[in-house]
């Protein structure tokens, strides 16, 4: 039943990913891979997949922390971010996340028409060493993992219209090589409580590309809470806090109308479908930014995800 | 159970194939063939028309004009009695103001990262055309677009590079680069391009940072990066045939100062006064011959120079007192624009008084 359900989910996204997907950019200044990625825990001689198909709409032109007038410029990003980790013992485990990318940008000026530019490939993907310091225990179900690893540039970030270089931005990847740091903690308010609190962050130190282009360091931080309840189907909110800088060129120029600071919200719904299998809907909206400069920032993103744990052996 | 473990295994193995060689770049233009090298033109990143440039904006009178202080850097054009002044503050958020007075159909273009305003006849080839920003960048200079070819101009060339219309050569109008404060005082009736332009956008603030007075910024890639000045220095460039000169606009005195100059057999004067942020240029040699030299005029803007014949001659080379009231100086090819560009297009420019 449940190899039946990924194979019919792997072979829809196939098949979805091949058509001219309607595709909402991120308002980052880069592929949405480390805000798009939740890291979770793993555990001992467990396998988790991942399946995360996303929806980030950016149509809103925000400067400082105003929100402007301006219906011309639209921009998406469609994400599907596929992830496998292995928990090699109670202390250890290990997580990658390949992603495919989509990027949709439509300039609309009155009397003048509408421009469009769509771009898609393989993203970059994240490999990470997770460490538990504090395992999981039985009472609070209290854990504390602490994480480092890299981003990888598998995506493409040469693309080119009509011999011309596209955008930073609008391309797959990034082009650079980046350390991550990332904490996670979580815990029951009581030993029967049916929530739980979650608390993440992560740290992200950008490389320079063969463009020498950087884009900013990254951090982000989550505070939220999980409800399990008696039925299948659980909830989760969180807030969310992001900070970027500005991005940079030739090492010394700081790229204006970039970086900045978001709070979001987030809501989940986690459907289990059985003792290995779980869906879950989740939407962000934001709360509050101040960007530097004026720059178009997300107005919503929608997230479809499923998770699958076993100890499998092939 | 096996076989459908095999059949999930393969269909991701699929998945990252289908990805790596589905066709990256969906969307296209048609504009294929360059006059510059097509490896040397990025994109700014707000994408064709994402900066919208203006058409017939409305316009304010010099004393509603309170969004503008004294030092706000305005460009003016004069067409017949009419005079109109396009802030740098409005210009820095779109680019390209389409515009007519009269009969007369420009487009003042002004790129922000190279401090460079042209204006040029938007009458093209027999038809009524505007302009756009096509989101380009050559030398971190503005590229612009006709809309009724799609054809891409280089700004600072004056030329379209790309398009049925490569290679032809755009017709400029004289403009007057100056303060807010000596334009209203030479045109008192002029009128500026108002801040009520239909766009929701901060025209108080600068949209790059630093980036004008950082002579260490610099957002793209150059062809040729010339350390003779300092990068965001802004010069007045003339162009004689394949030789370029630039004057640098702070050097000028406070007061109007006039040289008589000679440059690649051409026959100039250049005025202008630091204070007033403003230098124009002017043929010296007329069309019959007569060569004329100049002494500056203070305190007589928009007079700024007298000949040597007694005639004194405004800001856009027209005689308005003297023996040749009426007549005109054919004004230089010439334009402003910040040292690092002008020395990106035109490498080997000499530099005045070095």
């Amino acid at each position: 039943m449940l190899s039946k359900l990924i194979t019919i989910t792997v072979v829809f996204l196939i098949s979805v990913g091949g058509s001219n997907l309607y595709s909402q950019t991120c308002s980052c200044a880069g592929p949405p891979l480390l805000s798009s990625v939740e890291f979770r825990p793993t555990p001992a001689k467990t396998w988790q997949f991942g399946l995360t198909v996303q929806h980030n709409s950016l149509s809103r032109l925000v400067t400082v922390s105003e929100t402007l007038e301006d219906d011309a410029r639209a921009r998406s990003t469609q994400a599907v971010l596929i992830e496998a980790g292995y928990g090699i013992n109670q202390r250890l485990s290990f997580t990658s996340v390949f992603s495919l990318i989509q990027k949709r940008r439509t300039i609309t000026l009155p009397a003048v028409g509408q421009d469009k530019l769509l771009t898609r490939g393989l993203g970059d993907a994240v490999f990470m060493l997770k460490y538990n310091l504090l395992p999981r225990d039985f009472v609070l179900s209290r854990q504390l993992t602490v994480g480092g690893g890299v981003k990888a540039p598998l995506g493409r970030s040469n693309l080119r219209l009509d011999e011309i270089l596209i955008a930073t931005d609008m391309q797959p990847g990034t082009g650079s090589i980046d350390g991550l740091l990332w904490g996670n903690y979580t815990q029951r308010f009581h030993a029967t409580s049916p929530v739980s609190i979650n608390l993440s962050a992560s740290f992200s130190f950008a490389g320079e590309n063969d463009n020498q282009y950087k884009f900013g360091n990254d951090f982000e931080s989550s505070a939220g809470f999980y409800y399990e309840a008696k039925s299948r189907v659980d909830f989760s909110a969180a807030l969310k806090y992001r900070w970027a800088s500005p991005d940079t060129r030739f090492s010394t120029s700081e790229i204006p109308n970039t970086g900045g600071q978001w709070f979001r919200i987030e809501g989940g719904l986690n459907l289990k479908v059985n003792n290995s299998l779980t869906s879950r809907f989740s939407i962000q909206l934001p709360v509050y930014q101040k960007v530097e400069g004026t720059q178009l920032t997300t107005s919503y993103t929608l997230s479809v995800s499923m998770f699958y744990a076993r100890g499998l052996t092939f | 159970m096996k076989n459908y473990r095999l059949i999930t295994a393969v269909s991701l193995i699929v998945i990252m194939i289908f990805a790596a060689c589905m066709k990256a770049v969906v969307s296209e233009r048609g504009n294929e063939g360059w006059l510059i090298p097509p490896g040397e033109v990025f994109e700014g990143g707000p994408g064709k028309d994402g900066i919208p440039a203006l058409l017939t904006p409305p316009l304010a009178t010099a004393r509603e004009a309170i969004f503008l202080n004294d030092q706000s850097l305005v460009i003016g054009i004069k067409i017949g009695d009419v005079t109109r002044a396009y802030p740098h503050i409005i210009l820095d958020w779109h680019e390209i103001i389409n515009d007519e007075i009269g009969d007369e159909l420009f487009s003042i273009t002004y790129c922000p990262l190279t401090g460079s305003g042209i204006a040029w006849n938007r009458f093209l080839n027999g038809q009524e055309n505007t302009f756009g920003v096509s989101g380009l960048l050559y030398n971190s200079n503005l590229i612009p677009y006709d809309r009724l070819t799609d054809s891409y101009w280089s700004q600072m060339k004056n030329l379209s590079v790309n398009g049925v219309l490569m290679g032809q050569t755009s017709e400029t109008y004289p403009i007057v680069e100056t303060t807010w404060e000596t334009w209203e005082q030479m045109y008192p009736e002029t009128r500026v391009v108002s801040t009520r332009t239909g766009y929701s956008r901060n025209y108080g603030v600068y949209p790059y940072g630093q980036y004008r007075t950082n002579d260490d910024n610099l957002l793209y890639p150059i062809a040729n990066d010339d350390t003779r000045l300092p990068r965001k220095e802004r010069i007045h460039g003339i162009i004689v045939e394949d030789r370029t000169k630039a004057y640098r606009i702070g050097s000028f005195s406070a007061e109007i100062t006039a040289i008589n100059d000679t440059f690649n057999g051409l026959l100039l004067v250049i005025a202008g006064s630091s204070s007033k942020n403003l230098v124009v240029s002017f043929k010296r040699q007329l069309a019959n011959g007569t060569v004329l030299t100049f002494e500056p005029l203070q305190d007589q803007l928009p007079a700024i120079i007298i000949d040597n014949e007694g005639t004194s001659w405004d800001i856009f080379g027209n005689g308005i007192s003297g023996p040749r009231t009426g007549e005109n100086l054919e004004a230089a090819a010439a334009y402003n624009a910040y040292w690092f560009a002008w020395g990106a297009f035109y490498p080997e420019t000499e530099i005045y008084g070095l």
